[in-house]
């Protein structure tokens, strides 16, 4: 069981502290200040309530309020609200589940962000910092710690208001969780410092939890060498000889460079361009086929090169759909979410009401959706113009060309299987997007011919006269650099005569950009979290009346999505914890309902949609007050009186 | 003479009217020490109470320990049962029983803590259960869900229908990492072992690389066959093991994703089976308390039958053949006496089980060979150090092999051979 951090618990000695002066600063209701049980609170006064509308008969005007007054006072909490344990529905406290808003008063302006390469101890600093200069908004929590200890750092934000931020829809960024894509993880620092901003408007409706340095393990090896594989410090048997860990890549021809390593072998799954300077999928036809891995020797004697480097568990292979056993690769661990990261972040995301989740990682350098298996990306075809509408804002906000939506398996390509990005969207009904920073056409020079930023798997494998690898995207690119990043293969003999190549890509080249590239790549990342923001769904009852015959009440609404964004996704999962959409009549003591029925499922809202009417009949003594709620999807309740 | 003939004759008659015809001495007492009532159905913490009321009377066989715990917190019990004398349970091959994951098998329980009472009851007058307890090790989980257990049991006393207060979110049988698909299976959890129960008995399963064999207990007769593309030789080794046992194999009862069986066998290569012991109850999700007797009595003989299948192995040598003063051919039969074979093929495959290994000591090894039954080639085996790897054993085969040593004359050569599922077997042999 894991204990407690020290962090925490000092957090929680501070809350004990400060309780009652923060209460009254911030005017909370007293349920809100309790930090040891996330559970949801007791129905506190109305939040959330629209003002009473009064009969149609007696109204003066019947127009509807603006939106503006539906977001002061947000929906009393439901009894049945998202719980912190997503296997049980306990409401055991999770590890690191930010309670309540901070303690600290705050001490400084807010940090600074400068888009520089940085590793997770400093990151993880910085995030301590931004806590206290914004401590109103801004949580720092303790997302996990991994086997080896570290601790994986979040943040929530969130503007304050009656509602505690853990009963909001929220959106998850997370910031490298591939564990090689350092870049992705400063966008994610870059846009917490966004919303942390005192002048940004983040609607009060809405949580914010990023989780900037996602695979602290990996990425730590990332910060201090340029490249990493991705995986956890786990020791796993890749090559099931008894050994762990036992032959890693090392500089083989001491160039002070461990690249990559194209070994000679008959069945190898890659050739050589006609003209030496690639590495692509092998295809039928004459030419030498090759092995390739990472540079280095044969360290356990067994033929086989750096087959077993140190680590680990890749966490983004390591979520359940999808997912190969460990019989095929070691990397994807012994059982799905055996890693403590992976496996905090699905009960985060589970106990949540999950809006949508970001992550910031990749070298395609466009919006990939969910789809890195062949069953996914079927199923997420049917929010296909969602993530066309996404595509574009994210590209017009990076200054990129668009080039359609990929699935994650095409962005990538080849096949995603265990990627985190689709358990989210299939079990968590969120808005999941893979968002890269980094990718080939990133820092083309202006005018220079676009390169698709990504490797199409479905295309055909040879085209006639033309072969070409994914490596190859990034030609232009290279060569605007005179080639720098990138060293040709050259011919290198191994212990028993076995020939290869050594070349590849350097460091800081396909992984994460040259660091002076960096601010150019991190550009219009945050910004696009921020829109999102901004476009969430909102609901609001429109027309909402009631009209009186003798004992009789005849209530009628219907309900608009004011925000841009659909209510969620059309694409159904069976074990989706996504809530449906529904509108619920709630009767005083006394009353009865005639006709209708007091729940009402209705389907998705696309942008601004009108929900089509919904009517009851109730039998109620006069002067009769009724409540409707409207709940579920990625919107925060709302509830209206309705009071003769 | 004749009458010597006849008292021959008359004696024989008695010695084989001594023993029943399920094998078991029938004038010799059960061991029993204490009293188990099976006429009423266990609360989880009367189950407890009982399965360490068991451990403190049969000591020498039997060890309960704490493998997780429910939601609610409650314990999760597992029994091993084993003679703890000889070889280290955990080093012999070792079957897993499983009951109580949910409503379908609640009845379960009570068969599988009958089964541990028949075990150790029966230690001294049947031959069977003597040797399962001296070569094998069972681990039986009679209650996966207490919490379950404990709303259904109260619901029933209440008076109220079962099956309500037996709804569940997720389901432990849908719960497990095989073919998991939250796109199409409702109640399969977030993610796979979301349920602290069902991730705590995969860790226990996974962590214990000795289990060839999982059973667990259920209502439903066969069902029509799925192909999941399994090797055609594990089909077979389940088809015809389930065929003379009675039960359902893996294959038959794999028709759901997320089940506890199809994982078992897909993860680890267990050998997996149902046992329909529930079947003629129909409908009822608790049988009549005067059933649970006769109902875990049967199915004790079926778990018996199913656990003598386990793989055993037994090493003997030929008297060794000089080659040169110093240098000696040994010849050896490896049998593997259970029905089952030494590892599945998907487990192999899998890389779930690993191979037999051979180790020889006090001598030195030169040369290992295999030798073909087909034509008795000796075909050589890659040897590394001290040791060569072996190929698995089928249930009933027999590996021979042949040993080229070097050592001295008098010199006691032993050889070990050790596997992680059919246990290990030696010999020794005297270079004369």
């Amino acid at each position: 069981m894991r204990k407690n951090s020290k962090r925490e618990r000092s957090a929680a000695a501070r809350c004990t502290h400060s309780l009652l002066v923060l209460a009254a600063a911030l005017s909370l209701a007293p349920a809100h200040a309790q930090r040891a049980d996330p559970a949801p609170p007791a129905e506190s006064a109305a939040a959330g309530v629209q003002a009473p509308v009064r009969p149609a008969a007696e109204a003066p005007d019947a127009q509807e309020r603006p939106a503006a007054d539906q977001t002061g006072q947000p929906a009393a909490p439901q009894a049945n609200a998202p719980q912190g344990n997503a296997t049980q529905g306990n409401a055991l406290p999770g590890p690191g589940v930010p309670t309540g808003p901070s303690t600290t008063p705050p001490l400084s302006p807010l940090p600074a962000y400068e888009p520089r390469y940085r590793g997770p101890s400093e990151a993880t600093l910085w995030c301590d910092a931004l806590e206290r200069a914004a401590p109103e908004r801004v949580r720092r929590f303790d997302l996990a710690t991994t086997r080896d200890g570290r601790v994986t750092p979040a943040l929530e934000i969130a503007t304050p208001g009656p509602i505690p931020p853990a009963q909001r829809p929220t959106v998850i960024v997370l910031g490298a969780l591939d564990g090689r894509s350092l870049a992705g993880a400063e966008a994610a620092l870059a846009t917490a410092r966004l919303l942390a901003e005192p002048t940004f408007a983040l609607a009060p409706g809405l949580c914010v939890i990023v989780a900037p340095f996602a695979n602290v393990e990996a990425l730590d090896v990332c910060a201090k060498f340029g490249v990493s594989d991705g995986r956890t410090s786990r020791p796993v048997d890749d090559d099931r000889d008894g050994a762990s860990d036992e032959d890693g890549p090392d500089d083989i021809d001491d160039d002070g460079r461990v690249l990559e390593m194209l070994i000679e072998a008959p069945d190898g799954a890659w050739m050589l361009s006609e003209d030496g300077r690639w590495a692509l999928p092998a295809h039928t036809g004459p030419g030498m086929r090759f092995e390739r891995v990472r540079e280095g020797r044969d360290d356990d004697g067994d033929g086989r090169f750096n087959e077993d480097g140190p680590g680990g568990v890749d966490l983004d292979r390591n979520f359940p759909i999808g997912r190969d056993g460990p019989w095929a690769d070691p990397s994807v661990g012994a059982l799905p979410l055996s890693e403590p990261v992976s496996r905090a972040l699905a009960d985060l995301a589970r106990g949540r009401r999950c809006f949508a989740v970001l992550l910031f990682q990749g070298r395609h350098g466009a919006l990939a959706a969910p789809g890195g298996c062949e069953s996914l990306e079927r199923w997420a075809q049917d929010d296909r113009e969602l993530y066309e509408l996404l595509g574009r804002a994210w590209s017009r906000l990076c200054k990129r060309e668009f080039a359609g939506v990929s699935s994650l398996r095409a962005a990538r390509g080849e096949v995603a299987g265990g990627a985190a990005l689709d358990w989210f969207a299939a079990s968590c009904g969120a808005l999941a997007l893979e968002l890269a920073p980094w990718g080939p056409h990133v820092d083309l020079a202006p005018g220079s011919a676009a390169q698709p930023a990504r490797f199409d798997a479905s295309a055909p494998a040879a085209l006639v006269g033309v072969r070409r690898g994914p490596d190859q995207a990034w030609e232009r690119w290279l060569d605007e650099r005179g080639g720098l990043g990138y060293v040709r293969w050259r011919p290198i003999e191994l212990p028993g005569g076995r020939r290869a190549l050594v070349g590849g890509f350097e460091a800081w080249t396909v992984d994460n950009p040259p660091s002076e590239v960096l601010p150019r790549s991190l550009a219009g990342a945050p910004e696009f979290v921020a829109e999102l923001c901004a476009q969430a769904p909102q609901l609001a009852f429109e027309g909402a009346r009631m009209e009186r015959a003798a004992g009789v009440v005849r209530v009628r609404a219907s309900v608009r999505n004011r925000g841009a964004l659909p209510t969620g996704l059309r694409a159904q999962s069976a074990s989706s914890s996504a809530e449906p959409l529904r509108v619920r009549l709630e009767l005083p003591d006394g009353a009865r309902l005639l006709a209708g029925t007091a729940s009402v499922r209705l389907d998705v809202l696309p942008g601004g949609a009108l929900s089509r009417e919904l009517e009851w009949i109730v039998l109620a003594p006069a002067p009769a007050t009724l409540r409707l709620m409207a709940r579920g999807g990625w919107c925060s309740d709302v509830v209206q009186e309705l009071a003769e | 003479m004749k009458r010597g003939l006849g008292i021959g004759a008359v004696a024989l008659a008695l010695v084989a009217a001594a023993w029943g015809q399920d094998g078991r001495r029938i004038t010799a007492p059960p061991d029993t020490r204490t009293q188990l009532d099976l006429q009423h159905y266990y609360l989880p913490r009367d189950l407890q109470v009982a399965l360490t009321a068991l451990e403190l009377a049969y000591p020498e066989f039997l060890r309960l320990e704490s493998f997780g715990r429910s939601g609610t917190g409650a314990e999760l019990w597992v029994m091993t049962v084993a003679r703890k004398d000889g070889i280290e349970p955990a080093k012999r091959p070792a079957a897993l029983l499983v009951a109580g994951l949910g409503l379908d098998d609640l009845a379960a329980t009570e068969q599988a803590l009958y089964s541990i009472v028949d075990l150790v009851q029966n230690h001294a007058r049947d031959d069977a259960v003597a040797r399962v307890l001296r070569d094998c090790t069972v681990y039986v989980a009679p209650c996966l869900n207490p919490d379950l257990r404990e709303r259904v049991l109260a619901a029933v006393e209440r008076g109220e229908a079962p099956a309500s207060a037996g709804e569940e979110p997720v389901l432990l049988e849908r719960n497990f990492p095989v073919r998991w698909d939250p796109l199409t299976t409702e109640r399969a959890g977030p993610y796979p072992l979301s349920r602290p129960e069902s991730r705590a008995l995969a860790e226990f399963l996974i962590l214990r690389p000795n289990i060839a064999l999982v059973q667990r207990y259920g209502s439903a007769s066969s069902r029509t066959s799925v192909d999941f593309g399994w090797p055609e030789a594990d089909v077979r080794t389940h088809r015809r093991i389930a065929a003379d046992g009675l039960l359902d194999s893996v294959d038959s009862v794999a028709r759901r994703e997320g089940a506890l069986l199809s994982f078992a066998y897909e993860q680890t290569g267990a050998f997996a089976f149902e046992l329909p012991s529930l079947a003629r109850v129909g409908a009822e999700v608790l049988p009549r308390v005067d059933e649970i007797l006769p109902l875990a009595r049967s199915a004790a003989n079926s778990t018996l039958r199913l656990l003598s299948t386990l793989p055993a192995l037994e090493l003997s040598a030929a008297p060794p053949t000089a080659l040169d003063p110093q240098t000696w051919q040994l010849d050896l039969e490896l049998r593997n006496t259970g029905r089952l074979p030494s590892a599945s093929e998907l487990g192999v495959a899998r890389f779930a089980v690993g191979a037999p290994q051979l180790e020889l000591s006090g001598a030195q090894l030169a040369g290992a060979a295999l030798v073909r039954a087909s034509d008795s080639v000796a075909m050589a085996l890659s040897v590394r150090g001290a040791g060569a790897e072996l190929p698995q054993i089928d249930g009933g085969a027999v590996l021979r092999l042949r040993l080229f040593v070097a050592g001295s004359s008098g010199a006691t050569a032993v050889l070990n051979v050790r596997t992680p599922r059919a246990g290990s077997a030696r010999v020794d042999v005297v270079l004369p």
